[in-house]
């Protein structure tokens, strides 16, 4: 075959790969998972209907809400009802593609030159993650506004200014990252890390990453305004059937992604071991099939873990009051994300 | 002809004409902000053209997602009617369609035809490193220092000018829940 | 695609905009808090600085590596305390509070 024609394929497969598994595998099993965590942390069991041990629930939950009543409710302004679904698939979708799952690899000969296991390999990849993920804000407040009903638009505005508040101190944090990193390509990123995971440098970083994480996605101890739409006052409130669909998979496909995020800055992405690499161990990640794979599955490991600290952290806390999360946000920290690159430059300057 | 990259610009320029003028002629000011948002896109995209990826990145970034969302905040918080605004009939899509097509394709022409007029410029040779951002960031910090400083200055004359604005108005919270709202502010008043 | 599939029983009352069951009250257009725009507002500027400190830190190891590191260090942080200052105001003017 023409190299042409391999490259092609190889983006193909790398796209459907990607998306395939995070929309059709992830988010699924996340749901799955989520149920069963709570109901064991709630002592009970958790589905176990549909199929082994439940695992078919997020099919027949899928095919469900494919089939419910089309209901639009008459207030509602349509074109921006239907849209606000949409918009909050295709931010969740586009920052994906900029994660890399695995290091430069010539799959084990099939390339002469390492090629990047990402769908786009942006030199400002980063950068791109960010402003797409900014972007999410506006799906909940099209969804808000939409709904013709005071309290969505109410709901509305709360989500979208948590979201924005918690942007700042994670951009903060990233910040810190590109100081200890020197570059803003996630490949460079993780390969940086090869002496030392920046989760030991950059604790203080990672301190105030997650939390931001966690109320960027709108996740316990951060979701009341999604609370609110259980309350019938939130931005969610007139949606059902695929169009909430949508905007859950999204906010699960988001949560894959800031994950994948954490282990890319702070874990080492898919090295092996902090200070020890693929490469000490006599591995070869680059060149041969076995070493890719090995590594790649490290790294999806990794962010498997993440996932589910997301649940645990659901089923265990209490959730915020507004003012509490929004004084969180700008008062704790934006101040220590701004002392952390202080602290951090200055160490790394003298 | 013409290469690639300049029928990708006329598609782009057109677009963005496009996108702009939607803006400024909608009714309803949630769909200006959203057709702005993709004219920061599509602008975006030019820049990327230009192969300047900062620029690029940060126009979608700080614009489309953080100023338009100020807009946006703006324009929900004031949810007026279209009737207020003095919107007169909606312009119809297809008239804007066709009027910046006939522009682009008019432009086009002259393009095409009269290629000594519109030559492009001689590409200047330049370093692999051009336009990456690490040379862009290195370049800047060397020398636009007092710039860069100028810069976090003027930021905060801002966000003086934006407590200014606030404590100008203490009558200015309205809402839903008003009130638990108006005693609030009230002590706060009394505190301050 | 529910469109298509979903069941087409139509009944009027089901689309009303509901509020715990009862049919939605209160003025159709309630003004909303102004806290919001200074959140917003707030936000846009501590985001442009943000923008900012990526180039100072993807430069920092360069200048580091030629021996310049304290320079670039005293830059970032007249700049990092300049935006100090923007938000230590904020907060002692209360704009900070409740809402926020």
């Amino acid at each position: 075959m023409s190299d042409m024609a391999v490259m092609w394929l190889f983006l193909l497969g790398k796209i459907l790969l990607f998306f395939g598994i995070v929309f059709g595998i992830v988010a699924p099993i996340m749901i799955w998972v989520e149920r069963k965590v709570a109901g064991l942390v709630q002592d009970r069991i958790g589905p176990n209907r549909v199929g082994p041990f439940g695992l078919l629930q997020s099919l027949a939950d899928g095919i469900k809400l494919l089939l419910k009543e089309p209901l639009l409710p008459r207030e509602v302004n349509k074109p921006y009802y239907l849209l606000a679904p949409i918009i909050s698939v295709i931010p969740a979708a586009l920052s994906f593609a900029v994660i890399p799952f695995g290091p430069p690899t010539t799959l084990g000969g099939l390339f002469e030159t390492p090629q990047r296991l990402q769908i786009a390999s942006l030199n400002v990849g980063l950068l791109f993650v960010l402003a797409v993920t900014s972007l999410s804000v506006y799906s909940v407040v099209l969804a808000g506004w939409s709904s013709n009903n005071k309290y969505s638009v109410l709901g509305a505005l709360r989500a979208s200014a948590q979201m924005i508040s918690y942007e700042l101190a994670s951009g903060l944090a990233v910040v810190s990252v590109i100081l200890l990193s020197g570059s803003v390509d996630l490949v460079h990123i993780v390969d940086a890390q090869q002496k030392i995971w920046f989760i030991f440098p950059g604790i203080l970083s990672f301190f105030v990453f997650l939390p931001a994480i966690f109320a960027e996605t709108n996740r316990i101890p951060f979701d009341l305004p999604e609370a609110e739409a259980e309350l019938v006052v939130g931005y969610h409130t007139e949606y059902s059937g695929i169009k909430f669909g949508l905007f859950f998979l999204s906010e699960y496909s988001i949560m894959t992604t800031v994950s994948a995020m954490a282990v890319l800055f702070f874990f080492g992405g898919w090295e092996l071991l902090p200070g020890f690499t693929w490469a000490q161990a006599g591995i070869d990640i680059q060149n041969t099939l076995i070493g890719t794979v090995l590594a790649t599955s490290w790294f999806a490991l990794k962010v498997i873990v993440f996932l589910f600290l997301f649940v645990w952290v659901r089923w265990t806390l209490p959730r915020f009051r507004y003012d509490q999360l929004m004084g969180l946000g700008w008062k704790r920290l934006l101040p220590i994300a701004i002392f952390n690159i202080f602290i951090i430059a200055g160490v790394m300057a003298f | 002809m013409m290469a690639p990259a300049d029928i990708l610009f006329f598609a782009l320029a057109a677009l963005i004409l496009l996108t702009g003028a939607l803006v400024a002629f909608r009714p309803r000011p949630i769909e200006s902000a959203l057709w702005l948002i993709l004219n920061f896109f599509l602008t975006s995209a030019l820049y990327v053209l230009l192969g300047a990826h900062f620029v690029a990145v940060i126009q979608v970034l700080v614009y489309a997602g953080a100023i338009v969302v100020l807009f946006t905040f703006v324009i929900l918080l004031l949810n007026l009617n279209p009737q207020e605004l003095g919107a007169g009939q909606a312009v119809p899509w297809t008239s804007f369609v066709l009027l910046i097509g006939t522009i682009t394709a008019i432009l086009l022409c002259f393009h095409v035809a009269t290629p000594e007029l519109l030559r492009p410029l001689p590409k200047l040779s330049h370093p692999d490193t051009f336009g990456t951002v690490e040379s862009f960031s290195v370049y800047l910090l060397k020398n636009y220092v007092w710039s860069f400083e100028l810069a976090g200055v003027l930021l905060l004359l801002a966000v003086i000018g934006v407590g200014l604005l606030a404590y100008r108005k203490p009558k200015s919270v309205h809402g839903s829940s008003q009130q638990k709202d108006s005693s609030k502010t009230q002590g706060q008043k009394g505190a301050a | 695609m529910t469109t298509l599939l979903g069941s087409k029983r139509y009944y009027p009352k089901k689309t009303n905009p509901y509020e715990c069951g009862i049919p939605s009250e209160g003025a159709e257009n309630t003004r909303f808090s102004v806290k919001f725009y200074l959140v917003a507002v707030s936000f846009l500027l501590f985001d442009i600085e943000t923008v900012f400190l990526v180039p100072w830190a993807l430069s920092f190891q360069k200048f580091r590596h030629q021996g310049d590191g304290p320079y670039l260090f005293v830059v970032g942080a007249v700049f990092l305390f300049v935006l100090t200052i923007g938000l230590v105001y904020e907060w002692r003017k209360g704009l900070l509070e409740w809402n926020r």
